[in-house]
């Protein structure tokens, strides 16, 4: 073994390392720079003097050229929502929402955020950014007593809420990157709905979108049981079915994360000795102009039996997910919330969109 | 300010003594700790010089919230789960190279714990899952408090409360086998 004295050479002699490293390359990049100015000019120059450049006059107008026509260009391949413009939200917006039930008194929440890197990185305007949302969330759940932590792993803000009590949650069985939910039979959607609208963090996180929390929905999954080896990615049987497990002694903690173009809350998490258990329910956010249609919507068994009608290769048993999307209905020229229902034959997954509204 | 705390100071300030003596400090319990991660006690003294070097090269702003130790702690879980993120697929050892590190590890496990009995509760839980034995080896080696370790760990004291309440049962049951009266011990 090495004693500190030793560490501490090997520490310094590496610091002393890198920065000389830092600095050679540096020079190079400078250097490299300074090369393509120069080959740039002098070709700028040859150009010039060989008269290859034609004269503007014979050029394309420039009014040809406009800087919308640049913005689009650049904005085409963009594949997420961004949370700040509330007119993007996007079609699917999963709450991850394990607070189910009655959330008690919190305190001490804390905010993780930022690679622990400087000042400056913390200070930057693009880590502001960041945290800018967090607090604004914040502010409308009327949380006051929360710090910031500059954790090391966390680029994204992630909000911690240590102390929340929740009297009722749901489990899911996760195995593998797969999560799936049990939830109790007695316990019918619009309950669940019910007890996602009263949360307090349901309503702040959809006033600070500005949407309404009437309109949520709560999605079904099948569920896989798996036997002791959680590396045999064989089930032992599975089986659509809502279940809610009573309280017990699992950890609970809430986190809000703004990673992606959809806002989780979750709660994590029990490592039991063959399987990881995080508790989670799915709310989904209806557009405004599907309102009407919740009134009487199908119910995911109503779905599954025009599934198979719709698709001869579909079959209930071989359901392995489900979730509401919105599709834009080119018919009826509105919003339109579908189940997407996936579903695997001989290892290939297929999917089937059904309506969820019952006038379909 | 504890003593890290100041010593990590002076060294911000340009005195390199600073971070010489913040190993010589936390240097063994850190090794100790991060094995309890690699379960190797080479790599884990590898992974701990990487986390003096984090501090080195990138002089992490040290706000204060925490103590000194419980922030150095959390550098060094990062640095260890990271590199277990780098190398899941790769960490196999083997048999002779095993009977190298054990007896690597007794002698840091000799310097540092000194008294027989932590000796024989140090290797009662490594025989624990390790989430088990990072957190008892937290809270009874290096006195962390629950808030501390929570810290350290990314979970909420529910969480930690709850951890330690199950690592205490098995570590039990563990001492039991061995023919320990688990009361003595705390």
């Amino acid at each position: 073994m090495k004693n500190y004295t030793e560490i501490a050479d090997n520490v310094l002699l590496r610091r002393d390392k890198y920065f000389q490293e830092k600095k050679i390359k540096r020079k190079k990049i400078i250097k490299a720079a300074s090369l393509v100015c120069c080959f740039a000019v002098f070709t700028g120059i040859f150009f010039i003097f060989n008269d290859y450049i034609p004269s503007i006059e014979h050029t394309t107008s420039p009014e040809e050229v406009s800087s919308t026509d640049i913005g689009f260009h650049g904005g085409e391949g963009e594949s997420y929502a961004d949370l700040t413009d509330r007119n993007k939200i996007p079609d699917e917006l999963i709450i991850n929402s394990n607070f189910t039930g009655e959330v008690k008194y919190l305190s001490g929440v804390r905010i993780f955020t930022a690679e622990e890197e400087s000042e400056a990185e913390r200070n930057s305007e693009n880590m502001q950014y960041k945290l800018s949302f967090v607090e604004k969330y914040m502010d409308v759940a009327e949380i006051s007593d929360y710090e910031i932590e500059y954790g090391i792993d966390d680029v994204y803000p992630r909000v911690i809420f240590p102390d929340a009590e929740i009297t009722s949650f749901l489990t899911n069985i996760s195995i593998g990157s797969s999560a799936f939910m049990v939830l109790n039979d007695s316990m019918t959607d619009r309950e669940i709905i019910s007890i996602l609208r009263e949360n307090r963090y349901t309503d702040a996180l959809f006033v600070f979108l500005g949407l309404n929390t009437d309109n949520l929905y709560v999605r079904r999954e099948t569920i896989y049981f798996y036997g002791e080896d959680v590396e045999n990615d064989n089930p032992l049987s599975k089986q659509t079915a809502f279940r809610i497990a009573n309280y017990s002694e699992f950890p609970q903690e809430l986190s809000f994360n703004l990673e992606s173009n959809y806002i989780e809350f979750r709660i994590t998490e029990n490592f039991t000795e063959n399987s990881r258990t995080v508790s989670t329910v799915h709310g989904y956010y209806v557009p405004e102009e599907c309102i009407y249609q919740l009134s009487d919507y199908l119910t995911f068994d109503e779905a599954v039996i025009k599934a198979a009608e719709k698709d001869e290769k579909f079959s209930s048993d071989a359901v392995t997910s489900t979730v509401v999307i919105y599709n834009y209905d080119l018919e009826n020229r509105r919003i339109m919330p579908y189940y997407k229902i996936c579903y695997e034959i001989d290892s290939k997954t297929f999917s089937v969109n059904i309506p969820l509204s019952k006038e379909n | 300010m504890d003593k890290g705390a100041v010593s990590y100071r002076r060294y911000l300030d340009g005195d390199d003594k600073g971070i010489v003596e913040i190993i010589k400090i936390y240097k063994d319990g850190l090794i100790l700790y991060i094995n309890g991660y690699v379960n190797n006690i080479i790599i884990a003294e590898d992974l701990t010089e990487d986390t003096f070097v984090k501090i080195a090269i990138k002089r992490p702003h040290f706000s204060g919230k925490s103590t000194f130790k419980t922030w150095l702690y959390a550098i060094a879980r990062n640095v260890a789960i990271d590199y277990l993120r780098r190398n899941s697929k790769f960490i196999s050892h083997s048999v002779d190279e095993y009977s190298n590190y054990l007896s690597e590890e007794t002698s840091v496990e000799k310097e540092y714990l000194i008294k027989e009995q932590k000796i024989m509760l140090h290797r009662t839980m490594r025989k624990l899952k390790p989430e088990y034995f990072q957190i008892l080896y937290l809270i009874y080696f290096e006195d962390f408090t629950n808030g501390e370790a929570a810290v350290i760990m990314k979970k909420s004291k529910k969480q930690i409360e709850n951890l330690v309440y199950r690592a205490k049962q098995t570590l039990k049951s563990e001492l039991e086998k061995e023919g320990f009266e688990y009361e003595e011990l705390y």
